[in-house]
C-alpha cells in the first residue's frame, strides 16, 4: 500500500521533470557558447501553441511535434538576428521576446478559438503516445516507475546523451565551447563567432521546442495562457546549478521535478493552493542561493588553501 | 531652440548629430511599430477602416477616454521610474511587477483590517504609501542582494519573485479579505475616506497624477543633483571605473534597486486607492510592472522623459482597449508591438549606416569650411 504511493510519486517526478530537462538542455547548449538564453520561456510557449494548432489541423502528432520545434527555432532565429545582427542587448531582447510570446500566443489563440484562457474546448491537440518499455515494464515497482511514460520523456533522456555527445565529442561542440571561453581566440583562427552562437541558439530552440510540445501535447492536450509557468526560467536555474553540464542537469531536473510533484501532492491535501503553487518558484530561489554560497565557499577554500573556519581556528590557536 | 542646440560650439559636431539622431531613431522605431500594429488590425479585423480609426482617434473621442489615457499613465510612470533606477545600474531586476502587486495588496489588507476613525484618513493614507514603498523595497531587495552578494542571475530570481508574490497576493486576498457576498474574486469595499480625490470631474484622473509628477521631479533631482545619483550613474556606465574611483559598487547597486522597488510599491498602492473600490488583482493582474520596461527603454533611462513615454504607451493601450471593446481584435497584440518597439530602440545597428553617413558628411563639410578661408 505504502509502496504504491511511492511508485506513483516517483512516476510523477519523472513526468514533471521532462519539460525541465528539455529547458535545462536548451540553457546548457547556449551557455556553452557564452550566451544566456533567457527566452526559453517564450520559445516553449510558442512551441506549445504551434504544436496544438498544427496537430489539430493535420490530426497528426508527428506534424504537431515538428512544427512545435520549428516554431521554437523561428523564435531562436529572430532573437539571434536581433542580438547578433542589429546588436540589441541580449537580456533586453529575451525579456522583450518573452513579453511578445505571452501576448502573441493569447492573440493567436483568441483569433483561432475566441477564448483568451484556453483552447481546451475548441482546439485539442493530438496526444504524443505513451510507450511501454519491453522487459522493464515487467519488473515489479521499478517497471511501474520507469515504464509507461510519454515518448518525449524517453526522448529527453536520450537528448541528455545527445547534448553531451554534441558538446564534448563533435567539432561543432568544441567550437561552441571555444566561443564560450575565448571568442577572440576562435575569431583569430577564422571561425565566425556569430555563426557559432547562432547555431547554439538554434539548438537551444530545438530543445525548447520539445519542451513546449511536451507541455501542450502530452502533459495536457490543449494550450492555455502562460502554460509554461516559469519552467523556462527554472530550466535556466537548473543549468546554473548543474554548472552547465548536461548530465548534471538531468539530476538537478529531478530535484525540481520533485518540488513540482510535491506541490501537486500537497494540492490534494487540504492546504491553501496559492501557497502550494509557490513551492517550485521558492525552491528555485533557495536552490540558486545555496549553490552560490557553496561555490563561493569552495572558491575561498581553493584560494586560501583551507577553509575559512579552519583558518580562523588556527589563527586563534596561534594567538 | 533646436538651431541653438545645433550651433552650440561646446559640443562636437558628431556628438550633436548623434543626439539628434537618437531622437529620430526612437521616433522612427515607434512609427514602424505603430504601422505594424495598424497592419495587424487591417488583416485581422472585419471592418479594417473602422478599427484603425478606433485605434488612432478612439482615445480622443470623449473626455472619459482622454481621462483613461492619463489614468493608465500614472502607474506606468511609477513602474517606469522603477525600471529607470534598475536600469541606471545596468541590472535587469524585474521585481517591479511583484512590488507593484504586493504594494497594492498589503495596503488594501491593512486599510481593511484597521477600523476607520482610529487614525485620521490623511495620516492613514500617508502611512499606507510608506508601507507600500517598504513592501516594494522588500520585494526588490531579494534579487538585488542575491545578485550583488552571491552573483545569482537577477532576471531569473526577480521573475521567480514575481510568481511568488502573485500567488502570495492571491492567498492574502482569498484567506484574509475576500468579500464573500460577491461572485468574482475581490476584497471587501475599501474605505471611502481613503480614496484619492479626483482631479478632473467626470474622469477617474486622481491625485496620483500629481504624486507621479512629483516622483518624476524628485527622481530627476536625485539622478543629476545628488552624490547618490552621480554614483549610480557611474556604476551603471562603467562598473570597473566606479570601483577604481572608490565608489562602493555593491552598495550603490543595491541602493538603486531598493529605491526602484520603493517607487513600484508606492505605484501599486496609489493605483489601488486611486482607481479601485476593491482589491481585485487576481483575474486581471496588472501588467504595469513589465510595461515599465518599455517606458524606461523608450525614455532612454532619462527620468525626465518618463511622463512623455508613459503617456505615449497609455495612449496606445487605450487605443487597444477601445479596439478590444468595439471589435473582435484582442488587446494582447499590443504586447507584441511593445516588444518590437523595445527591440528597435535597443538596436544599436538600427539606422546606424545612415547615422554614420551623416556624421561623415558633416565632418567633410567642416573640413571644407576650415580650408576655404585659408
Amino acid at each position: 500500500m505504502d509502496l504504491d504511493w511511492l511508485v506513483e510519486f516517483l512516476f510523477t517526478i519523472i513526468r514533471l521533470s521532462t519539460p525541465l530537462i528539455f529547458a535545462a538542455l536548451g540553457a546548457v547548449i547556449s551557455r556553452k557558447a557564452g550566451v544566456l538564453n533567457l527566452a526559453l520561456e517564450g520559445m516553449m510557449l510558442v512551441a506549445a501553441l504551434t504544436g496544438v494548432v498544427f496537430s489539430a489541423i493535420t490530426q497528426s502528432w508527428i506534424v504537431g511535434l515538428l512544427t512545435a520545434v520549428l516554431g521554437s527555432m523561428l523564435m531562436a532565429t529572430i532573437i539571434s538576428y536581433c542580438f547578433l545582427v542589429i546588436k540589441t542587448d541580449l537580456y533586453l531582447t529575451c525579456i522583450a521576446t518573452n513579453m511578445a510570446s505571452i501576448g502573441g500566443t493569447v492573440f493567436v489563440m483568441f483569433l483561432l478559438t475566441g477564448s483568451k484562457a484556453t483552447t481546451a474546448e475548441a482546439l485539442r491537440s493530438m496526444s504524443i503516445p505513451r510507450i511501454d518499455l519491453p522487459l522493464i515494464k515487467d519488473i515489479p515497482y521499478i517497471g511501474d516507475v520507469l515504464s509507461g511514460h510519454n515518448l518525449l520523456t524517453y526522448v529527453s533522456f536520450a537528448m541528455v546523451f545527445f547534448a553531451w555527445f554534441l558538446i564534448y565529442k563533435t567539432r561543432i561542440g568544441l567550437r561552441m565551447r571555444a566561443v564560450g571561453e575565448a571568442p577572440e581566440a576562435v575569431e583569430s583562427v577564422g571561425i565566425s563567432v556569430p555563426k557559432i552562437k547562432y547555431i547554439s541558439f538554434l539548438l537551444s530552440g530545438v530543445f525548447a521546442g520539445f519542451g513546449g510540445a511536451f507541455m501542450s501535447m502530452s502533459y495536457v492536450t490543449w494550450f492555455s495562457r502562460d502554460m509554461v509557468a516559469g519552467r523556462g526560467f527554472i530550466g535556466m536555474s537548473i543549468m546554473n546549478i548543474a554548472n552547465a553540464s548536461p548530465v548534471g542537469s538531468l539530476g538537478a531536473s529531478f530535484i525540481f521535478g520533485g518540488a513540482d510533484a510535491t506541490a501537486k501532492y500537497l494540492q490534494l491535501q487540504n492546504l491553501p493552493t496559492d501557497l502550494v503553487f509557490m513551492v517550485p518558484y521558492a525552491v528555485t530561489i533557495i536552490a540558486l542561493t545555496v549553490i552560490s554560497i557553496v561555490r563561493i565557499r569552495r572558491e575561498d577554500r581553493i584560494v586560501h588553501g583551507k577553509s575559512l573556519r579552519r583558518k580562523k581556528a588556527t589563527e586563534k590557536a596561534a594567538e | 531652440m533646436i538651431k541653438k542646440f545645433l550651433n552650440n560650439d561646446k559640443m562636437s559636431q558628431a556628438r550633436r548629430v548623434e543626439i539628434a539622431f537618437e531622437v529620430v531613431r526612437v521616433i522612427v522605431a515607434i512609427l514602424l511599430a505603430y504601422a505594424l500594429a495598424l497592419a495587424l488590425l487591417l488583416i485581422f479585423s472585419d471592418d479594417p477602416a473602422g478599427t484603425v480609426r478606433q485605434f488612432i482617434i478612439g482615445p480622443f473621442t470623449n473626455l472619459r477616454r482622454v481621462g483613461n489615457i492619463i489614468e493608465q499613465a500614472i502607474p506606468l510612470m511609477f513602474t517606469g521610474l522603477c525600471m529607470c533606477f534598475m536600469y541606471s545600474v545596468n541590472e535587469f531586476n524585474l521585481a517591479g511587477e511583484g512590488a507593484f502587486i504586493m504594494g497594492g495588496c498589503i495596503t488594501s489588507w491593512i486599510a481593511l483590517s484597521i477600523p476607520g476613525g482610529i487614525i485620521p484618513s490623511f495620516l492613514m493614507i500617508i502611512l499606507l504609501f510608506l508601507i507600500a514603498g517598504m513592501v516594494g523595497v522588500a520585494v526588490a531587495s531579494v534579487p538585488a542582494v542575491l545578485k550583488a552578494k552571491l552573483n545569482v542571475n537577477e532576471i531569473v530570481s526577480s521573475l521567480m519573485m514575481n510568481k511568488i508574490m502573485y500567488y502570495l497576493s492571491s492567498f492574502i486576498l482569498f484567506y484574509y479579505m475576500r468579500d464573500t457576498t460577491i461572485a468574482m474574486g475581490g476584497s471587501w469595499r475599501l474605505p471611502n475616506e481613503l480614496k484619492l480625490p479626483i482631479l478632473i470631474p467626470r474622469t477617474n484622473v486622481h491625485l496620483g497624477l500629481i504624486l507621479a509628477l512629483i516622483a518624476v521631479a524628485v527622481t530627476v533631482i536625485v539622478f543629476y543633483r545628488t552624490p547618490f545619483g552621480g554614483a549610480i550613474r557611474i556604476v551603471g556606465s562603467n562598473r570597473f571605473f566606479a570601483e577604481y574611483t572608490g565608489i562602493n559598487v555593491n552598495k550603490n547597486l543595491i541602493a538603486a534597486q531598493i529605491v526602484g522597488g520603493f517607487l513600484a510599491g508606492l505605484g501599486g498602492c496609489i493605483e489601488i486607492f486611486g482607481m479601485y473600490t476593491r482589491y481585485q488583482w487576481i483575474i486581471a493582474a496588472p501588467t504595469a510592472g513589465m510595461d515599465g520596461i518599455l517606458v524606461a527603454v523608450l525614455a532612454r533611462r532619462k527620468p525626465a522623459l518618463i511622463p512623455v513615454t508613459a503617456l505615449l504607451l497609455a495612449y496606445i493601450r487605450t487605443g487597444a482597449d477601445v479596439v478590444n471593446l468595439s471589435t473582435e481584435v484582442p488587446a494582447e497584440f499590443i504586447q507584441v508591438i511593445q516588444a518590437i518597439v523595445i527591440l528597435l530602440v535597443a538596436a544599436q545597428m538600427f539606422l546606424a549606416k545612415t547615422r554614420n553617413k551623416i556624421i561623415y558628411k558633416q565632418a567633410q563639410d567642416d573640413l571644407a569650411k576650415e580650408e576655404q578661408p585659408a
